[in-house]
């Protein structure tokens, strides 16, 4: 089976920083595989692994600055046989629509595939859209919420937790599937894994594509801390409970 | 001057961070701590991670790594706990090397997966510092070796499946040449071992062992008979960086803890860190700790290129040993009343540290051979600043 995971490569949440006006920093922000994708990742490398000759090639679209060397390893030391970063800086912002087009087009220059696995949604927009968007754009068939995947006879059987039921659902391929977090647990890439990443097959060309954005951004800030009310219910008195569930009520 | 890991090496830190993270929390620590236990299935998962054979050569079914790598592999498992892992790249490098084809692969099984553990013991009641005046005897007997002896703060002992130790042949005058090693399999006949109260380390035990008219069949001579000595100093001072490195690790999560604290804690309406005298301990403790970074870091980085480091593995393990000490201390004091509660860990990291100065190399016998071997290779430049390399 060959299966490409497209994943987004964004800054690190955890080295943003916030301005004085409020503003977030980017500047010493690294980056890093959306979290997310990092179970995809794993989805894909242990489908792979019970189909003999399957094949897991990773696929990014963004701005040229997603091309770091490190990121790529990480991609590499995963269970991943093959990358492609297809790089636009009209892509830095690009929403869920503009990100599908990208996808779509830059697949032709992959190869062959199967299936599309895409993770639940970004860090940082986490729209939950693209999935369902690249397959509109593909013309497959889109399957998300995927807590199993099972390599079947020309389709992939797919398990999804409803409300009250596990549903399985047969889809047939090429197709797109989404997978949640608890499809996988990403792996700890080994020294051995880390070493052989360096030397798989990177490809990253520049995209050409016309980003047609549905969504405008306008700024992105931090919100304004609020004041603690220090307003405070003593058990002891009488109606603290009835008072202290009003305060919450209107705080929100 | 490129101070920099390099990319490999930033990922496997990174992952490795998020293990320990994962599998070395520090409510399971405390636990282990508390309960003088060993934390055996974290352990094992760090050897099936493939963290265990960083280091180790590939025919030994290991991922060849140089110093640089196994010294930030050593250091960051050493933030989590002390001694709460195994992982000795060097202790499976030994086996290789010294244990006999009878047992060399089962031993090998063994460290490789990380349910085997060996013990190391040459202290003796009359021979510390003093190494080499061990009075451990062995004698040659019919397919194999008696020993008598008795062994005393031997680490782990108790809980090994190996006690290596050292015992001298009373037949030969001179104490560097009598020296052979045994590999004694635990428990053999003969061979009593009792764990020691301490004040610290509790995740492994320090032990006593009595050998009396202890039997080993000759598959368990370890390396050559009378080569003791030699095999002993044959890792040696890559033994003493790693060591260093292990208290790096240490003071790097109690420097943290300590900056938290002092960050946090409100005293006269601020934090207590905008107090001159515990912004003095901060300054003092972040100018040792890097200083403890840099040396690890350099020393291993001459390691790897061929250079001796024979007098700065022994700076790095004295600096380390005390410098950590200091930072301990120094977050117990900022910690105030919550440093000297068992609740919060560092008082662990205070009573883990104090026999850093001691074990492996005492810091009042490092200061006398680091001076020795400086004034020596200050007199073999013959003055001057030659000696300092440019």
């Amino acid at each position: 089976m060959r299966i490409v995971v497209a994943v987004k490569i964004l800054p690190d949440s955890k080295d943003l920083r916030a301005g004085n006006d409020g503003a977030l920093d980017f500047s010493h922000a690294r980056n890093v595989v959306s979290e997310y994708d990092l179970n995809a990742i794993e989805a894909a490398a242990q489908l792979a692994a019970s189909q003999e000759g399957s094949t897991v090639k990773v696929l990014s679209v963004g701005p040229a600055s997603i091309d770091e060397s490190k990121v790529k390893k990480n991609i590499l030391s995963r269970g991943v046989d093959e990358l492609y970063f297809a790089t636009n800086d009209a892509l830095e912002h690009a929403d869920a629509r503009a990100t599908a087009q990208a996808l779509s087009l830059a697949l032709q220059d992959v190869g062959g595939w199967d299936v599309v696995i895409c993770g639940d949604g970004s860090d940082d927009f986490y729209a939950k859209q693209v999935d369902a968007q690249l397959a509109a754009t593909l013309n497959v068939p889109c399957v998300n919420g995927a807590t199993l995947l099972q390599a079947g006879d020309g389709c992939i059987v797919v398990e999804r937790v409803l409300e009250d039921v596990v549903e399985t659902v047969e889809v047939p391929l090429p197709a797109v599937i989404s997978v949640q977090p608890s499809v996988a647990v990403p792996r700890t890439p080994s020294m051995k894994d880390i070493l052989a990443a360096g030397k798989k097959p990177m490809h990253v060309a520049p995209l050409d594509v016309a980003s047609e954005e549905t969504v405008e951004w306008v700024e992105c800030k931090v919100p304004e801390p609020t004041p603690r009310k220090k307003q405070i219910c003593h058990v002891s008195d009488e109606g603290a409970i009835a008072s202290f569930a009003a305060s919450l009520k209107a705080a929100l | 001057m490129d101070f920099s890991f390099t990319e490999e090496q930033e990922l496997l830190a990174e992952n490795l961070v998020e293990f320990m993270d994962r599998e070395y929390p520090e409510s399971l620590i405390k636990e282990c701590d508390e309960q003088k236990i060993f934390p055996v299935e974290a352990n094992k998962k760090f050897y099936e991670a493939g963290f265990g054979a960083i280091g180790v050569p590939e025919e030994l079914g290991g991922v060849p790594a140089d110093m640089v790598t196994m010294c930030l592999v050593t250091s960051i498992v050493y933030r989590y706990s002390w001694a709460g892992c195994t992982y000795s790249p060097l202790s499976i490098m030994n086996a290789a090397d010294k244990a006999s084809p009878e047992i060399r692969t089962e031993m090998l099984e063994g460290l490789m997966s990380g349910e085997k553990r060996h013990s190391f013991g040459n202290t003796e009641p009359g021979a510390g510092s003093d190494a080499a005046g061990i009075k451990t005897s062995y004698k040659k007997v019919d397919g194999g070796y008696v020993i008598n002896g008795h062994k005393i703060y031997n680490t782990y002992a108790s809980c090994s499946d190996y006690n290596i130790i050292t015992a001298k042949d009373p037949e030969i005058d001179d104490p560097y040449k009598a020296v052979t090693l045994f590999a004694i399999p635990n428990p053999t006949p003969g061979m009593t071992i009792v764990d020691l109260p301490t004040i610290g380390q509790w995740l492994e035990p320090t032990c006593e062992t009595f050998l009396e008219d202890c039997f080993i069949p000759d598959k368990y001579l370890y390396g050559k008979e009378h080569g003791g000595w030699v095999q002993l100093m044959k890792h040696f001072e890559a033994e003493r960086l790693l060591c260093a490195a292990m208290y790096l690790g240490q003071a790097e999560t109690a420097f943290a803890d300590l900056c938290a604290y002092a960050n946090s804690r409100i005293q006269f309406g601020q934090p207590i860190g905008k107090f001159q005298l515990i912004q003095e301990k901060v300054c003092r403790d972040k100018i040792i700790l890097e200083s403890m970074r840099n040396m690890v870091f350099r020393t291993a980085w001459e390691y790897d290129q061929g250079k001796s480091i024979r007098i700065d593995a022994n700076i790095c393990k004295l600096l380390c040993t005390e410098g950590n000490w200091q930072i301990c201390d120094d977050g117990i004091q900022i910690l105030g009343g919550l440093g000297y509660c068992t609740d919060h860990r560092m008082q662990r990291l205070w009573r883990d540290a104090r026999v850093g100065r001691i074990g492996a190399g005492s810091s009042e016998i490092l200061t006398k051979t680091i001076a020795k071997d400086v004034l020596r290779e200050a007199g073999q430049y013959g003055g001057g600043t030659r000696a300092l390399g440019i």
